[in-house]
Order: C-alpha cells, then structure tokens, then sequence
C-alpha cells in the first residue's frame, strides 16, 4: 500500500538554470542644468506694450528713458548631458511652443 | 445629409468661455450640438461613455475666451494641445471637407496650430505657424462693436450673407494679423488670389478705415480669414454675440452672426 501511494505521487525534478546576465555600466552622467529663454520681437514688429510702458514711465517723470521693449523669459531647469545637447532641445521647445517665429525670436542664456 | 442628423462639437478647455452661447446658436439652426472638452478626445482617463472621436462630429468649432489663461501667447497652450494628440485627425478631418470654425481665442489657436492660412491643400495643418495674432496696436483690450465687410464668396461660412457690411461685437487683446515681415504684400496677395480674405473692418460708410474702425491694427485690415479650401474658417469678432436679435438691440428676429451658423449648416446638407 504505502508503496503504490509513494509511486502515484508526483516528483518534480527542478532544473535550476543559472542565468549569467552582463551588465555594462557606461558612466553617462546627466547634469540638471538651468537656462533662462529670452523671448523677444523681432525688430520691425510694432511693442505696443514696451511703448504703453514707455509713455507711463516719462509721465511719472523718467524724462531720460529712450525705449522700452516687452522680453519674456522662461527658466527651465533641464536634465541633459551636454549644454548643447541640452540647447539642441530648448531650440526644439522654442519653436514648438515658447515662441511664434513670425513675430518672435529667442535666445538662451545659462545659470550658473 | 439631414439637418437632425449634423452633430457640432464646440471644443472647450480650462480658460474658454464662449461655448455655451456657441452651442446654442448651433442649436437655434436645428442641429445637434455639445460642448466638448479636448481632453475626451484622447485621455484614457474619461469615462466610457463621455469617450469621443473627432469623426463623431461634422463641424469642430474652436469657441472664445482665454484659454490656459493666454499663458505664453493666446491660444499657443490649446493648440499645442490638440496638435500633440489629434494633429492626423484634424488633417484628415479638414480633407474630408468638414468644416472648422475658430472665433477669437479660437482664431488664435487655428493660427498657432498652423491651419491658418493654410495655403497647403495637402498639409492642411503646418509644422510652424505662418502668421501671427500680435497685440493690438493700442495695447488695450478693445471690447465693442465693429463693422465687417464681406469679401469672399467661396468661404463656406459666409455663403448666406447677404448684407455687405454686417456688425459683430469684438473682444480681445491679441488680434492684430500680422505675417512676416517683409514679405506682407506676397501674403495679401495670395490670400487674395485664392479668395480667402473673408472679413475686413469698415467705418459707418464702407471705407476700409483706420483706428477704432480696425480695433487692432490688422495689416490689410483683416477681420477672418479661411484656408485655401475653405472650409477653415477664423475670425476676431464673435458672430454668437450677434446672433438673436436681442443682443443687438432689435426686439425680435435674429442678428447679422445668424448667417455664419446658418451657412455652414446649409453647406453641411448639401455635402
């Protein structure tokens, strides 16, 4: 009895496989860097809101103001590589969203 | 195709604000009509049943307001929006024949999304835009009426105006067309060619005028303009604030944005 019972039993034989996995560790370090994007008209394109300013200025009485111009600045705090990796995709960012290249232009001015 | 059955969508996102009288002018002509948010066109995140397609609908109508707050310019959030996510169906929309309208902020986000002027029949939507929406002239935010003369007859929108000149109110601070410069005159004188210059502002006697006749100092004087197939169509005034006759001051009867509504509808029957 104890015999037959013993055989009906089902053994599981485990093949253990080892696995070898290489593992490349390639050192890419990867700064957080911090640019301030000028956005600016382009020159010919009327600043109606640098010229408003412009004219509550001289009637406050800063007689020696010239010109006033509107700039609107981004800072993005970026992860990148390089600076210009980093540039390649705040250009990319500028044209897609920050700036409208009919009337815009934009620049990139980094943080220390 | 039947009245009952042309289905409007008024795209709305935090920050627009003229859906509600949109819908309603849609639905005074006799169609079906929503407020939809951009958002269940492709968010996995919607219910099922509140799930939309573009293709669901006949006409899209980007409304007015202030959409994303005019953060960075007007309408560059909303229309960075739809062109990640619905860039291929609103290009095959717009191939189809369907109709786009874009009123103000509306306007705004057709021009940034590049579907305006939309020379290409074939890329209907550019990879950059071609014009811009700069601030008005005046630096102020202009909020009153203005007067608008008719100048395309292909324009699918406009077939059923009939006045010459027809009022609409206007409100924005951004609205003044501007293209490239140097190279304005080669772009009137395209937009003229293909007949798709469709409003232009007037004084009280039909002249082409300066400030405040033109509230925004539009180059060429224009108001709206479609795109070379016309059937996208944007413009600065509110035609849906000129639509009853109440809101224009007559007592009864419908205003002169009533043939805007009524165009695309009679276009929409016939396709």
């Amino acid at each position: 009895m104890i015999k037959n019972t013993f055989w009906s039993m089902n053994w599981i034989v485990e093949l253990q496989v080892f696995q070898y996995r290489l593992i490349f560790k390639v050192d890419v370090q990867e700064f957080i860097m911090i640019a301030d994007v000028y956005i600016e008209l382009k020159e010919g394109v009327a600043d109606p809101e640098g010229e408003a300013t412009l004219k509550a200025l001289r009637l406050l009485g800063f007689k020696r103001v010239k010109k006033v111009a509107s700039v609107k600045v981004f800072r993005i705090d970026i992860e990148a590589r390089s600076k210009e990796e980093a540039e390649k995709e705040i250009a990319e960012m500028c044209e897609k969203l920050l700036a409208n290249p009919v009337i815009q232009k934009y620049s990139i001015v980094w943080r220390e | 195709m039947e009245r009952d059955e042309i289905r409007v969508a008024v795209l709305r996102m935090e920050g627009t604000n003229c859906e509600d009288e949109t819908v309603k002018a849609f639905r005074s002509v006799g169609v079906e009509a929503e407020s939809v948010h951009v958002k269940q066109f492709y968010s996995d995140m919607i219910r099922f049943e509140e799930q939309r397609s573009i293709f669901d609908y006949h006409c899209l109508v980007f409304p007015g307001g202030f959409s994303a707050g005019d953060y960075i310019r007007a309408g560059a959030i909303f229309s960075a929006r739809v062109k990640s996510a619905l860039r291929k169906d609103i290009e095959e929309f717009i191939k189809m024949g369907y109709p786009i309208l874009g009123i103000c902020n509306g306007f705004q986000v057709l021009v940034e999304l590049g579907a305006l002027p939309g020379f290409d029949e074939d890329r209907p939507v550019s990879d950059k835009p071609e014009m811009a929406l700069a601030i008005n002239d005046s630096s102020r935010f202009e909020c009153r009426p203005t007067l608008l003369k008719k100048e395309s007859k292909k324009c699918v929108f406009t077939r059923k105006v009939n006045k010459n000149t027809v009022m609409f109110p206007v409100a924005h601070a951004e609205g003044k067309v501007t293209f490239p410069s140097g190279k304005e005159d080669e772009y009137v004188e395209r937009l003229l060619s293909n007949d798709q210059i469709v409003f232009r502002y007037v004084d009280d006697k039909g002249n082409y005028a300066g400030y405040p006749w033109n509230p925004n100092g539009s180059y060429f004087n224009i108001a709206g303009i479609c795109n070379a197939t016309h059937t996208v169509f944007g413009l600065m005034p509110h035609p849906e604030r000129a639509f009853f006759g109440y809101q224009v001051g007559k007592r009864e009867g419908y205003g002169d944005g009533y043939c805007i509504f009524r165009s695309v509808i009679d276009y929409l029957e016939k396709l």
